[in-house]
């Protein structure tokens, strides 16, 4: 499991309304497939500059919209990126960056498939 | 004067992730006006008077919630500023406090410790900001802001001219000797009688534009006091 349902259950606790949480949470996962998907391009183009600390900045920035999703798995990854991304080789580095680029696809997929209601 | 500030239904939210202002607004229960820039936030902090308001550490480029921390509490003097990141280092938490903020939450939110902090910080300004002021007649003098408000409007007073009003503001009415209230505000500093009385000069000028009942009477040779007219 890529996300984590405590994070989930304790967004669909903000409302009353179980139409209300759908709603918010789908739209908080369109966010998460935009604004991952822009961040994830950044972090490419970065790598390409060979920018580091900016792709630790991306990486950082990633993390925390993962981790409002409850998708540990990414946000351990970004983290991780976030800490080596201006010690690590730049083969490292590009590895965790498609490694990370998969864990995104695979959490979006989840989150799509487990909790997207459409509302 | 400064413009009238937007009324107080909203809470401010400065981060560059766009999850965040939606669930800050969902947890406290008040929209949030987001903001990705603390640049942009500064040059409209002024017009806005929030209910709380939530500061990220980290901004995307360059820039952290950390800088404008100063000159946000600066301008929002009674409102609780909570500072919130990913960030783990714990050294974190003594810096955001120590440049002005009330309060400090980790990410991912976590909407039941986010709400009390957010009302326990609340009431503490609320608190603060009453024993901040006072009233003398139908003039409203503000402490930490340094104001005095009357029927005809605001001014604000300079540290030291404040410093005069507050002098005489707690003698109640008694008239104070000029070399005493110079010893009260300046010390050992040498000052002339020629600075004290622009000073006092100004402070009687700034309570003329408040429009208020009270004004400060000098008698030559005896001192000066505040005085309340038609008592």
């Amino acid at each position: 499991m890529m996300i984590k349902s405590e994070a989930i259950e304790s967004l669909r606790g903000l409302f009353d309304e179980p139409a209300e949480a759908s709603h918010f949470l789908d739209e908080l996962i369109r966010i998460f497939d935009e604004a991952g998907a822009e961040t994830l391009a950044a972090m490419h183009a970065t790598l390409a500059k060979k920018d580091t600390a900016t792709l630790a900045r991306l990486a950082h920035k990633l993390k925390g919209i993962s981790r409002n999703l409850g998708a540990e798995p990414l946000g351990n990854r970004c983290a991780s990126l976030e800490d080596k991304a201006t010690s690590s080789t730049f083969d490292e580095v590009a590895r965790e960056v498609e490694a990370i680029a998969a864990e995104f696809s695979a959490s979006s997929s989840e989150l799509r498939e487990t909790y997207y209601k459409g509302a | 004067m400064a413009g009238a500030r937007k009324a107080r239904t909203y809470c401010i939210s400065l981060d560059d992730d766009p999850m965040i202002y939606k669930i800050v607004q969902e947890i406290v229960q008040l929209p949030a006006l987001p903001f990705v820039s603390g640049a942009k936030l500064l040059e409209r902090a002024a017009s806005y008077q929030p209910v709380v308001v939530f500061v990220d550490i980290h901004l995307g480029t360059n820039e952290t919630g950390l800088a404008v921390l100063p000159q946000l509490r600066e301008i929002w003097r009674h409102t609780p500023i909570l500072v919130m990141t990913s960030d783990d280092r714990t050294e974190l938490i003594g810096q955001s406090l120590s440049l002005g903020a009330n309060d400090f939450v980790k990410k991912p939110l976590r909407p039941a410790e986010v709400r009390a902090r957010v009302q326990a910080r609340i009431f503490e300004m609320a608190q603060r900001e009453h024993e901040s002021c006072f009233q003398i007649a139908d003039v409203f003098c503000d402490r930490t802001r340094r104001l005095v408000t009357g029927p005809s409007g605001k001014r604000s007073l300079s540290e030291s001219e404040w410093q005069l009003f507050s002098c005489l503001a707690q003698a109640q009415g008694m008239r104070i000797a000029k070399r005493d209230l110079k010893g009260k505000i300046w010390g050992d500093v040498a000052v002339s009688d020629n600075a004290v009385d622009r000073k006092l000069s100004s402070v009687r000028q700034a309570l003329k534009d408040v429009g208020g009942q009270v004004q400060i009477s000098t008698k030559y040779g005896q001192g000066v006091s505040l005085e309340v007219s038609g008592t």
